[in-house]
Protein backbone atom coordinates (compact mmCIF):
# COMPACT_ATOMS: atom_id res chain seq x y z
CA UNK A 1 0.00 0.00 0.00
CA UNK A 2 2.99 2.29 0.50
CA UNK A 3 3.36 2.70 -3.25
CA UNK A 4 -0.17 4.04 -3.74
CA UNK A 5 -0.35 7.09 -5.97
CA UNK A 6 0.34 10.30 -4.01
CA UNK A 7 -2.97 11.70 -5.24
CA UNK A 8 -4.84 8.90 -3.46
CA UNK A 9 -2.84 9.62 -0.31
CA UNK A 10 -3.72 13.30 -0.65
CA UNK A 11 -7.39 12.39 -1.01
CA UNK A 12 -7.19 10.26 2.12
CA UNK A 13 -5.51 13.12 3.94
CA UNK A 14 -8.14 15.65 2.86
CA UNK A 15 -10.96 13.32 3.94
CA UNK A 16 -9.42 12.70 7.37
CA UNK A 17 -8.73 16.36 8.09
CA UNK A 18 -12.17 17.44 6.86
CA UNK A 19 -13.74 14.85 9.13
CA UNK A 20 -11.61 16.08 12.01
CA UNK A 21 -12.89 19.62 11.52
CA UNK A 22 -16.52 18.68 10.89
CA UNK A 23 -17.30 16.00 13.48
CA UNK A 24 -18.48 17.29 16.82
CA UNK A 25 -19.26 14.07 18.58
CA UNK A 26 -16.72 12.15 20.69
CA UNK A 27 -17.85 8.74 19.40
CA UNK A 28 -17.49 9.76 15.77
CA UNK A 29 -14.16 11.41 16.53
CA UNK A 30 -12.88 8.20 18.11
CA UNK A 31 -13.97 6.26 15.06
CA UNK A 32 -12.19 8.73 12.81
CA UNK A 33 -9.06 8.62 14.97
CA UNK A 34 -8.92 4.82 14.67
CA UNK A 35 -9.52 5.05 10.93
CA UNK A 36 -6.73 7.63 10.57
CA UNK A 37 -4.26 5.68 12.68
CA UNK A 38 -4.83 2.50 10.68
CA UNK A 39 -4.63 4.51 7.45
CA UNK A 40 -1.38 6.15 8.52
CA UNK A 41 0.28 2.83 9.20
CA UNK A 42 -1.13 1.16 6.10
CA UNK A 43 -0.21 4.04 3.79
CA UNK A 44 3.39 4.02 4.83
CA UNK A 45 4.21 6.12 7.88
CA UNK A 46 7.01 4.52 9.85
CA UNK A 47 5.64 3.44 13.26
CA UNK A 48 8.78 4.40 15.17
CA UNK A 49 9.04 7.93 13.79
CA UNK A 50 5.29 8.34 14.16
CA UNK A 51 5.54 7.56 17.87
CA UNK A 52 8.51 9.93 18.20
CA UNK A 53 6.54 12.70 16.51
CA UNK A 54 3.53 11.97 18.70
CA UNK A 55 5.63 12.22 21.86
CA UNK A 56 7.02 15.58 20.79
CA UNK A 57 3.47 16.69 20.28
CA UNK A 58 2.10 15.39 23.57
CA UNK A 59 3.04 18.42 25.68
CA UNK A 60 1.24 20.84 23.40
CA UNK A 61 -1.75 18.52 23.20
CA UNK A 62 -2.12 18.20 26.97
CA UNK A 63 -1.89 21.96 27.32
CA UNK A 64 -4.67 22.58 24.81
CA UNK A 65 -6.89 19.90 26.32
CA UNK A 66 -6.31 21.21 29.84
CA UNK A 67 -7.39 24.68 28.73
CA UNK A 68 -10.61 23.29 27.29
CA UNK A 69 -11.37 21.14 30.29
CA UNK A 70 -10.73 23.89 32.82
CA UNK A 71 -12.39 26.82 31.12
CA UNK A 72 -15.40 25.14 29.58
CA UNK A 73 -17.78 25.24 32.54
CA UNK A 74 -21.12 23.96 31.31
CA UNK A 75 -23.04 20.69 31.36
CA UNK A 76 -23.25 18.26 34.26
CA UNK A 77 -20.51 18.19 36.90
CA UNK A 78 -18.25 15.14 36.43
CA UNK A 79 -15.62 15.60 39.09
CA UNK A 80 -15.74 17.83 42.13
CA UNK A 81 -13.79 18.36 45.33
CA UNK A 82 -16.12 19.27 48.19
CA UNK A 83 -18.44 21.73 46.46
CA UNK A 84 -15.93 22.99 43.88
CA UNK A 85 -16.54 21.45 40.46
CA UNK A 86 -13.28 20.60 38.70
CA UNK A 87 -14.70 19.05 35.59
CA UNK A 88 -17.92 19.51 33.63
CA UNK A 89 -19.22 17.11 31.00
CA UNK A 90 -19.16 19.67 28.18
CA UNK A 91 -15.55 20.55 29.00
CA UNK A 92 -14.57 16.91 29.03
CA UNK A 93 -16.32 16.29 25.71
CA UNK A 94 -14.67 19.26 24.15
CA UNK A 95 -11.25 18.24 25.50
CA UNK A 96 -11.62 14.78 23.98
CA UNK A 97 -12.75 16.18 20.62
CA UNK A 98 -9.88 18.67 20.43
CA UNK A 99 -7.30 16.04 21.40
CA UNK A 100 -8.57 13.62 18.77
CA UNK A 101 -8.80 16.36 16.17
CA UNK A 102 -5.10 17.15 16.51
CA UNK A 103 -4.31 13.46 16.57
CA UNK A 104 -6.12 12.90 13.26
CA UNK A 105 -4.32 15.85 11.66
CA UNK A 106 -1.01 14.49 12.92
CA UNK A 107 -1.80 11.08 11.39
CA UNK A 108 -2.72 12.64 8.08
CA UNK A 109 0.39 14.82 7.99
CA UNK A 110 2.65 11.87 8.86
CA UNK A 111 1.78 10.12 5.63
CA UNK A 112 2.76 13.11 3.52
CA UNK A 113 5.96 13.67 5.48
CA UNK A 114 7.16 10.16 4.71
CA UNK A 115 6.13 10.35 1.08
CA UNK A 116 8.86 10.93 -1.51
CA UNK A 117 8.25 14.58 -2.35
CA UNK A 118 9.37 14.16 -5.97
CA UNK A 119 6.40 11.84 -6.49
CA UNK A 120 4.11 14.41 -4.92
CA UNK A 121 5.55 17.14 -7.14
CA UNK A 122 5.19 14.90 -10.19
CA UNK A 123 1.55 14.25 -9.24
CA UNK A 124 0.80 17.93 -8.65
CA UNK A 125 2.50 18.89 -11.91
CA UNK A 126 0.45 16.31 -13.79
CA UNK A 127 -2.63 17.93 -12.24
CA UNK A 128 -1.59 21.20 -13.86
CA UNK A 129 -0.08 23.00 -10.86
CA UNK A 130 3.04 25.07 -11.72
CA UNK A 131 6.23 23.31 -10.61
CA UNK A 132 7.66 26.37 -8.83
CA UNK A 133 4.58 26.46 -6.60
CA UNK A 134 4.80 22.76 -5.73
CA UNK A 135 8.49 23.03 -4.88
CA UNK A 136 7.82 26.10 -2.76
CA UNK A 137 5.04 24.36 -0.85
CA UNK A 138 7.01 21.20 -0.13
CA UNK A 139 10.17 23.11 0.75
CA UNK A 140 8.21 25.19 3.23
CA UNK A 141 6.89 21.99 4.84
CA UNK A 142 10.43 20.63 5.03
CA UNK A 143 11.55 23.79 6.81
CA UNK A 144 9.06 23.46 9.69
CA UNK A 145 10.90 20.77 11.70
CA UNK A 146 14.05 22.81 11.12
CA UNK A 147 12.59 25.62 13.18
CA UNK A 148 12.17 23.28 16.10
CA UNK A 149 15.72 21.94 15.88
CA UNK A 150 17.33 25.38 15.58
CA UNK A 151 15.20 26.57 18.47
CA UNK A 152 16.47 23.78 20.69
CA UNK A 153 20.03 24.37 19.43
CA UNK A 154 19.77 28.01 20.47
CA UNK A 155 18.36 26.90 23.82
CA UNK A 156 21.30 24.57 24.39
CA UNK A 157 23.71 27.35 23.43
CA UNK A 158 22.17 29.62 26.06
CA UNK A 159 22.32 26.91 28.69
CA UNK A 160 25.96 26.21 27.83
CA UNK A 161 26.71 29.81 28.69
CA UNK A 162 25.66 29.04 32.21
CA UNK A 163 22.05 30.15 32.23
CA UNK A 164 20.07 27.57 34.11
CA UNK A 165 16.63 28.00 32.72
CA UNK A 166 14.77 25.99 35.30
CA UNK A 167 16.09 28.21 38.09
CA UNK A 168 14.71 31.33 36.45
CA UNK A 169 11.18 32.50 37.31
CA UNK A 170 8.75 31.76 34.51
CA UNK A 171 8.11 35.40 33.49
CA UNK A 172 11.85 35.98 32.96
CA UNK A 173 12.08 32.64 31.21
CA UNK A 174 9.49 33.88 28.76
CA UNK A 175 11.81 36.78 28.00
CA UNK A 176 14.61 34.33 27.19
CA UNK A 177 12.40 32.34 24.86
CA UNK A 178 11.32 35.46 23.01
CA UNK A 179 14.95 36.55 22.60
CA UNK A 180 15.57 33.21 20.88
CA UNK A 181 12.97 33.73 18.19
CA UNK A 182 14.91 36.32 16.21
CA UNK A 183 18.09 34.23 15.80
CA UNK A 184 16.00 31.19 14.91
CA UNK A 185 14.21 33.09 12.16
CA UNK A 186 17.51 34.60 10.98
CA UNK A 187 18.99 31.11 10.83
CA UNK A 188 16.07 29.87 8.75
CA UNK A 189 16.40 32.82 6.39
CA UNK A 190 20.10 32.08 5.86
CA UNK A 191 19.35 28.44 5.14
CA UNK A 192 16.57 29.34 2.75
CA UNK A 193 18.91 31.73 0.94
CA UNK A 194 21.56 28.99 0.70
CA UNK A 195 19.02 26.52 -0.62
CA UNK A 196 17.80 28.98 -3.24
CA UNK A 197 21.38 29.64 -4.35
CA UNK A 198 22.19 25.94 -4.68
CA UNK A 199 18.97 25.23 -6.57
CA UNK A 200 19.48 28.13 -8.94
CA UNK A 201 23.10 27.11 -9.55
CA UNK A 202 21.63 23.89 -10.94
CA UNK A 203 19.24 25.69 -13.22
CA UNK A 204 16.04 25.77 -11.16
CA UNK A 205 13.49 28.19 -12.59
CA UNK A 206 15.39 28.66 -15.85
CA UNK A 207 12.51 27.51 -18.05
CA UNK A 208 8.74 27.74 -17.70
CA UNK A 209 8.47 23.95 -18.01
CA UNK A 210 10.57 21.21 -16.53
CA UNK A 211 10.85 17.49 -17.09
CA UNK A 212 9.85 15.18 -14.28
CA UNK A 213 12.10 12.14 -14.27
CA UNK A 214 9.73 10.47 -11.79
CA UNK A 215 6.36 9.67 -13.34
CA UNK A 216 3.24 8.69 -11.47
CA UNK A 217 0.23 6.98 -12.97
CA UNK A 218 -3.05 5.89 -11.36
CA UNK A 219 -3.14 2.10 -11.46
CA UNK A 220 -6.08 -0.26 -10.87
CA UNK A 221 -5.20 -0.45 -7.17
CA UNK A 222 -5.20 3.35 -6.89
CA UNK A 223 -8.60 3.75 -8.56
CA UNK A 224 -10.10 1.01 -6.37
CA UNK A 225 -8.78 2.64 -3.23
CA UNK A 226 -9.92 6.10 -4.31
CA UNK A 227 -13.46 4.90 -5.11
CA UNK A 228 -13.65 2.99 -1.82
CA UNK A 229 -12.57 6.13 0.03
CA UNK A 230 -15.16 8.25 -1.75
CA UNK A 231 -17.89 5.71 -0.99
CA UNK A 232 -16.94 5.41 2.66
CA UNK A 233 -16.72 9.16 3.00
CA UNK A 234 -20.15 9.75 1.44
CA UNK A 235 -21.69 7.05 3.61
CA UNK A 236 -20.14 8.44 6.81
CA UNK A 237 -21.21 12.03 6.16
CA UNK A 238 -24.73 10.94 5.32
CA UNK A 239 -24.94 8.90 8.50
CA UNK A 240 -23.53 11.77 10.53
CA UNK A 241 -25.87 14.45 9.22
CA UNK A 242 -29.08 12.54 8.46
CA UNK A 243 -28.76 9.65 10.95
CA UNK A 244 -29.84 6.88 8.58
CA UNK B 1 42.44 29.27 -25.20
CA UNK B 2 41.05 30.86 -22.05
CA UNK B 3 38.04 29.03 -20.64
CA UNK B 4 37.29 31.19 -17.63
CA UNK B 5 38.39 34.75 -17.14
CA UNK B 6 37.71 37.48 -14.60
CA UNK B 7 38.77 40.87 -15.92
CA UNK B 8 39.35 43.93 -13.68
CA UNK B 9 36.89 42.64 -11.12
CA UNK B 10 36.00 44.74 -8.11
CA UNK B 11 33.36 43.84 -5.62
CA UNK B 12 31.52 44.97 -2.51
CA UNK B 13 28.48 43.54 -0.78
CA UNK B 14 25.58 45.95 -0.27
CA UNK B 15 26.45 48.46 2.47
CA UNK B 16 29.90 46.92 2.95
CA UNK B 17 33.42 48.14 2.11
CA UNK B 18 35.21 46.98 -1.04
CA UNK B 19 36.22 43.35 -0.63
CA UNK B 20 38.69 43.28 -3.53
CA UNK B 21 39.53 45.22 -6.68
CA UNK B 22 41.78 44.95 -9.77
CA UNK B 23 41.28 41.21 -9.76
CA UNK B 24 42.37 39.44 -12.94
CA UNK B 25 42.22 35.68 -13.12
CA UNK B 26 42.49 33.32 -16.08
CA UNK B 27 42.01 29.59 -16.35
CA UNK B 28 42.99 28.06 -19.67
CA UNK B 29 41.58 24.95 -21.31
CA UNK B 30 43.02 21.81 -19.78
CA UNK B 31 44.22 23.62 -16.66
CA UNK B 32 43.60 23.03 -12.98
CA UNK B 33 44.15 26.25 -11.06
CA UNK B 34 44.07 26.77 -7.30
CA UNK B 35 42.89 29.85 -5.40
CA UNK B 36 44.03 30.39 -1.82
CA UNK B 37 43.86 33.14 0.77
CA UNK B 38 43.03 33.72 4.38
CA UNK B 39 39.56 33.06 5.67
CA UNK B 40 37.37 36.05 4.86
CA UNK B 41 39.62 37.25 2.02
CA UNK B 42 36.81 36.76 -0.47
CA UNK B 43 37.57 33.42 -2.14
CA UNK B 44 34.00 32.19 -2.04
CA UNK B 45 32.77 35.57 -3.21
CA UNK B 46 35.10 35.49 -6.21
CA UNK B 47 33.92 31.95 -7.07
CA UNK B 48 30.31 33.10 -6.90
CA UNK B 49 31.08 35.94 -9.29
CA UNK B 50 32.91 33.63 -11.70
CA UNK B 51 29.97 31.20 -11.66
CA UNK B 52 27.43 33.98 -12.18
CA UNK B 53 25.77 33.32 -8.80
CA UNK B 54 26.64 36.90 -7.88
CA UNK B 55 24.73 38.98 -8.93
CA UNK B 56 22.03 36.53 -10.13
CA UNK B 57 21.19 34.86 -6.80
CA UNK B 58 23.16 36.95 -4.30
CA UNK B 59 23.18 40.74 -4.38
CA UNK B 60 26.32 42.85 -4.63
CA UNK B 61 28.10 45.54 -6.64
CA UNK B 62 30.21 43.84 -9.28
CA UNK B 63 32.52 45.81 -11.54
CA UNK B 64 34.51 44.31 -14.39
CA UNK B 65 33.64 41.37 -16.59
CA UNK B 66 33.54 37.60 -16.49
CA UNK B 67 34.11 35.60 -19.67
CA UNK B 68 32.95 32.02 -19.82
CA UNK B 69 34.18 30.01 -22.83
CA UNK B 70 34.51 33.23 -24.79
CA UNK B 71 31.18 34.88 -23.95
CA UNK B 72 30.50 37.50 -21.35
CA UNK B 73 28.54 35.84 -18.57
CA UNK B 74 25.94 38.63 -18.40
CA UNK B 75 24.84 37.82 -21.96
CA UNK B 76 24.19 34.13 -21.19
CA UNK B 77 20.85 32.77 -20.02
CA UNK B 78 20.63 30.67 -16.84
CA UNK B 79 20.24 27.54 -18.98
CA UNK B 80 23.42 28.37 -20.91
CA UNK B 81 25.36 29.35 -17.79
CA UNK B 82 24.71 26.18 -15.80
CA UNK B 83 25.76 24.07 -18.77
CA UNK B 84 29.08 25.91 -18.91
CA UNK B 85 30.02 26.27 -15.26
CA UNK B 86 29.17 24.17 -12.21
CA UNK B 87 30.05 24.84 -8.61
CA UNK B 88 30.56 22.59 -5.63
CA UNK B 89 30.09 24.30 -2.26
CA UNK B 90 31.77 23.58 1.04
CA UNK B 91 28.88 22.28 3.08
CA UNK B 92 27.51 18.97 1.73
CA UNK B 93 24.32 19.21 3.80
CA UNK B 94 23.16 22.47 2.27
CA UNK B 95 23.63 21.10 -1.25
CA UNK B 96 21.35 18.09 -1.05
CA UNK B 97 17.62 18.69 -0.87
CA UNK B 98 16.08 15.69 -2.62
CA UNK B 99 14.72 12.50 -1.07
CA UNK B 100 16.95 10.06 -2.96
CA UNK B 101 20.31 10.17 -4.74
CA UNK B 102 18.59 9.58 -8.07
CA UNK B 103 16.19 12.52 -7.50
CA UNK B 104 19.10 14.74 -6.53
CA UNK B 105 21.05 14.05 -9.70
CA UNK B 106 17.98 14.24 -11.93
CA UNK B 107 17.19 17.72 -10.56
CA UNK B 108 19.59 19.69 -12.81
CA UNK B 109 18.80 17.92 -16.10
CA UNK B 110 15.08 18.16 -15.28
CA UNK B 111 15.45 21.94 -15.08
CA UNK B 112 17.01 21.90 -18.55
CA UNK B 113 13.87 20.14 -19.80
CA UNK B 114 15.89 17.23 -21.19
CA UNK B 115 14.04 14.09 -22.31
CA UNK B 116 13.76 11.36 -19.65
CA UNK B 117 16.01 8.91 -21.53
CA UNK B 118 18.78 11.50 -21.60
CA UNK B 119 18.29 12.16 -17.89
CA UNK B 120 18.58 8.44 -17.18
CA UNK B 121 21.83 8.32 -19.16
CA UNK B 122 23.24 11.29 -17.27
CA UNK B 123 22.31 9.87 -13.87
CA UNK B 124 24.07 6.60 -14.63
CA UNK B 125 27.09 8.34 -16.12
CA UNK B 126 27.65 10.91 -13.40
CA UNK B 127 27.17 8.35 -10.62
CA UNK B 128 29.79 6.22 -12.33
CA UNK B 129 32.19 9.18 -12.46
CA UNK B 130 32.05 9.55 -8.67
CA UNK B 131 31.99 5.77 -8.03
CA UNK B 132 28.60 5.88 -6.33
CA UNK B 133 26.53 3.78 -8.76
CA UNK B 134 25.34 1.37 -6.09
CA UNK B 135 23.83 4.27 -4.09
CA UNK B 136 21.40 5.32 -6.80
CA UNK B 137 18.28 4.49 -4.77
CA UNK B 138 19.74 5.48 -1.37
CA UNK B 139 18.15 8.22 0.72
CA UNK B 140 20.33 11.32 0.75
CA UNK B 141 19.93 11.97 4.48
CA UNK B 142 21.35 8.54 5.28
CA UNK B 143 24.70 9.15 3.55
CA UNK B 144 27.99 10.08 5.24
CA UNK B 145 29.49 13.55 4.72
CA UNK B 146 31.94 12.19 2.15
CA UNK B 147 29.24 10.33 0.23
CA UNK B 148 27.05 13.44 0.28
CA UNK B 149 29.81 15.51 -1.27
CA UNK B 150 30.28 12.87 -3.98
CA UNK B 151 26.55 12.98 -4.73
CA UNK B 152 26.64 16.78 -4.85
CA UNK B 153 29.51 16.51 -7.34
CA UNK B 154 27.55 14.00 -9.43
CA UNK B 155 24.56 16.36 -9.39
CA UNK B 156 26.76 19.13 -10.82
CA UNK B 157 28.36 16.79 -13.37
CA UNK B 158 24.90 15.79 -14.64
CA UNK B 159 24.61 19.29 -16.11
CA UNK B 160 27.83 18.49 -18.06
CA UNK B 161 29.52 21.86 -17.47
CA UNK B 162 32.92 22.44 -19.05
CA UNK B 163 34.19 24.48 -16.09
CA UNK B 164 34.07 23.18 -12.51
CA UNK B 165 34.62 25.30 -9.41
CA UNK B 166 35.32 23.59 -6.08
CA UNK B 167 34.90 25.99 -3.15
CA UNK B 168 36.78 24.28 -0.30
CA UNK B 169 34.75 21.24 -1.19
CA UNK B 170 37.45 18.90 0.07
CA UNK B 171 37.88 20.51 3.49
CA UNK B 172 35.07 18.68 5.32
CA UNK B 173 36.07 15.24 3.98
CA UNK B 174 37.82 12.40 5.79
CA UNK B 175 41.15 11.26 4.36
CA UNK B 176 39.61 8.42 2.34
CA UNK B 177 37.14 10.69 0.55
CA UNK B 178 39.74 13.45 0.29
CA UNK B 179 41.94 11.11 -1.73
CA UNK B 180 39.02 9.79 -3.74
CA UNK B 181 37.81 13.26 -4.74
CA UNK B 182 41.35 14.21 -5.77
CA UNK B 183 41.50 11.14 -8.00
CA UNK B 184 38.13 12.04 -9.49
CA UNK B 185 39.26 15.62 -10.14
CA UNK B 186 42.34 14.26 -11.90
CA UNK B 187 40.19 12.05 -14.12
CA UNK B 188 37.84 14.95 -14.87
CA UNK B 189 40.82 17.09 -15.86
CA UNK B 190 42.07 14.37 -18.19
CA UNK B 191 38.61 14.26 -19.75
CA UNK B 192 38.95 17.94 -20.61
CA UNK B 193 37.22 19.70 -17.73
CA UNK B 194 38.59 23.07 -16.67
CA UNK B 195 39.02 23.26 -12.91
CA UNK B 196 39.28 26.07 -10.37
CA UNK B 197 39.80 24.81 -6.86
CA UNK B 198 39.74 26.84 -3.66
CA UNK B 199 41.94 25.41 -0.90
CA UNK B 200 43.62 26.73 2.21
CA UNK B 201 46.68 24.66 1.47
CA UNK B 202 47.12 24.09 -2.27
CA UNK B 203 50.17 21.93 -1.58
CA UNK B 204 47.66 19.26 -0.61
CA UNK B 205 46.32 19.12 -4.12
CA UNK B 206 48.99 17.57 -6.27
CA UNK B 207 47.40 18.23 -9.62
CA UNK B 208 47.23 22.03 -9.69
CA UNK B 209 49.11 23.80 -12.47
CA UNK B 210 49.10 27.33 -11.08
CA UNK B 211 48.11 29.06 -7.84
CA UNK B 212 46.45 32.42 -7.24
CA UNK B 213 46.26 34.06 -3.84
CA UNK B 214 43.81 36.66 -2.57
CA UNK B 215 45.65 38.98 -0.18
CA UNK B 216 45.31 42.66 0.77
CA UNK B 217 42.25 43.06 -1.45
CA UNK B 218 44.24 42.06 -4.54
CA UNK B 219 44.96 38.86 -6.38
CA UNK B 220 48.51 37.56 -6.84
CA UNK B 221 49.82 34.72 -8.88
CA UNK B 222 52.01 32.55 -6.71
CA UNK B 223 54.66 30.50 -8.40
CA UNK B 224 55.04 26.95 -7.21
N1 LIG C 1 26.07 37.55 1.51
C1 LIG C 1 26.96 38.35 2.13
N2 LIG C 1 26.62 39.59 2.49
C2 LIG C 1 27.50 40.41 3.11
N3 LIG C 1 28.76 40.07 3.41
C3 LIG C 1 29.18 38.82 3.08
C4 LIG C 1 28.31 37.91 2.42
N4 LIG C 1 28.98 36.75 2.22
C5 LIG C 1 30.22 36.96 2.73
N5 LIG C 1 30.35 38.18 3.24
C6 LIG C 1 31.58 38.76 3.84
O1 LIG C 1 32.55 38.91 2.83
C7 LIG C 1 33.85 38.54 3.31
C8 LIG C 1 34.44 37.46 2.40
O2 LIG C 1 33.74 36.28 2.56
P1 LIG C 1 34.06 34.97 1.72
O3 LIG C 1 34.01 35.31 0.26
O4 LIG C 1 33.15 33.90 2.16
O5 LIG C 1 35.57 34.67 2.13
P2 LIG C 1 36.39 33.29 2.11
O6 LIG C 1 35.66 32.32 1.25
O7 LIG C 1 37.73 33.65 1.57
O8 LIG C 1 36.50 32.83 3.52
C9 LIG C 1 33.65 38.09 4.74
O9 LIG C 1 34.03 39.16 5.58
C10 LIG C 1 32.19 37.83 4.86
O10 LIG C 1 31.73 38.13 6.15
MG1 LIG D 1 34.77 30.43 1.65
Amino acid sequence: MRDLDPRVKLLWMVICTTGALVFYDPIWMMGLACFSLVGTLVLGADLKSFIARFRHFLGFLSFVVLLQVIFNRSGAPVLSINSFVLLYSAGLNRGIIIALRYFVILCAASVMVEENNRKVIAALTQMGIPYTFSFMLLTALRFLPLFRSSFSNALVAIQLRGVELNKIPWNKRLYFYSSLILPVVADAVVRAQQLATVMEARGFGALPQRTSYVQVAMKFKDWTFAILLFGLCGFAFKLYYFKF
Amino acid sequence: MIALEGKDLAFSYIDSPVLFSNVNIQVKKGECVALTGASGSGKSTLCHILAGIIPRSIEGNVQGKVFLLGDEIQTLSLVQTVQRVGMLFQNPDSQLFSPTVEDEIAFGPENLCLPREEIARRIAHSLQSVQMSEFRQARTNELSQGQKQLVALAAVLALEPKVLIFDEALAPLDSHHHGLVQEIIQTLKRRGKVILIVEHDPEEIKIVDRVYELRDRRIWEVYK
